[in-house]
């Protein structure tokens, strides 16, 4: 986990609305993105999906496995109207906290996909060398963006 | 656990002769919902799914999220197995890295 403060730019919070600051491109990156992200949750064989399913008993293989039969559709569901709630609400002006509960399970899932694609860890600095900066560049900008979800939904609460 | 009495809130005295009751006492042990840290969540994001989740206080999911960051893990909820599992599940569907076990 790592700590971000800005000023907000992607998501304002006004009255019980959020202000969607996002230009059309970049509205338009988090519509592909969010299409992408349910294709790999439709597909649900991609191994860098396993921190969107985690275990929940970590020393008892049998109920967990209960356990999984018992949540994986449930939690695919959630997932996959979450993707359709952002990319029905990307264009509009603002959107309400519900709205933005869906955007935030979408950038926080699409996070935690490519978190675990790059293999992230805590000490990781930015090279921007690195082949894998672009993505490395898209996980930092989803955080930005989901930072001021969070900010938004917190003054909601 | 061998050298009885076991629990003090036990009704009764437990010199673990019976099994049965050993097996019960067992069974009543609270479980208890971990949250682990991990490299991807944002520190903000963690502290509002626990008020979100649980209805705490800014300060102590904030205190929470802090334990999860810098202990690596954070017992953040318990009680019966059906309510601490439910709390799992919850967890996970906001993206949270979260166990639950028997507390010792």
């Amino acid at each position: 986990m790592f700590l971000r403060k800005r000023v907000p730019r992607a998501l304002k919070r006004e009255g019980d609305r959020t202000t969607i600051l996002l230009g059309e491109e970049e509205r338009a990156l988090l519509v592909d993105l969010a299409e992408q992200f349910r294709s790999v949750l439709a597909a649900d064989n991609d191994p860098d999906l396993r921190r969107l399913y985690p275990a929940a008993y970590a020393d008892d293989a049998e109920r967990d496995a209960d356990y999984a039969g018992l949540v994986h559709d449930d939690l695919l569901g959630t997932r996959l109207n979450a993707v359709d709630g952002l990319i029905r609400s990307a264009a509009a002006e603002s959107i309400d906290n519900e709205e933005l509960a869906a955007w935030m399970q979408v950038l926080n899932g699409l996070r935690l996909l490519l978190g675990t694609r790059l293999d992230v860890s805590e000490e990781d600095e930015f090279d921007p060398q690195a082949a894998d900066a672009p993505t490395r560049a898209l996980l930092a900008w989803l955080g930005f963006v989901l930072e001021e979800a969070v900010e938004s939904a917190a003054a909601g609460l | 656990m061998s050298p009885a009495p076991v629990e003090v809130d036990q009704p009764g005295v437990d010199y673990g002769l019976d099994r049965e009751l050993d097996d019960d006492v067992a069974a009543d042990r609270p479980w208890i919902v971990l949250v682990w840290n991990d490299p991807i969540n944002l520190m903000s994001y963690v502290s509002f799914v626990f008020q979100k989740v649980f209805g705490y206080s800014r300060e102590k999911a904030d205190r929470l999220m802090m334990d999860v960051h810098h202990k690596g893990r954070a017992v953040v909820s318990g009680g019966a197995r059906e309510k601490a599992e439910m709390d799992v599940f919850r967890l996970h569907e906001h993206g949270l890295w979260a166990t639950l076990q028997q507390d010792d």
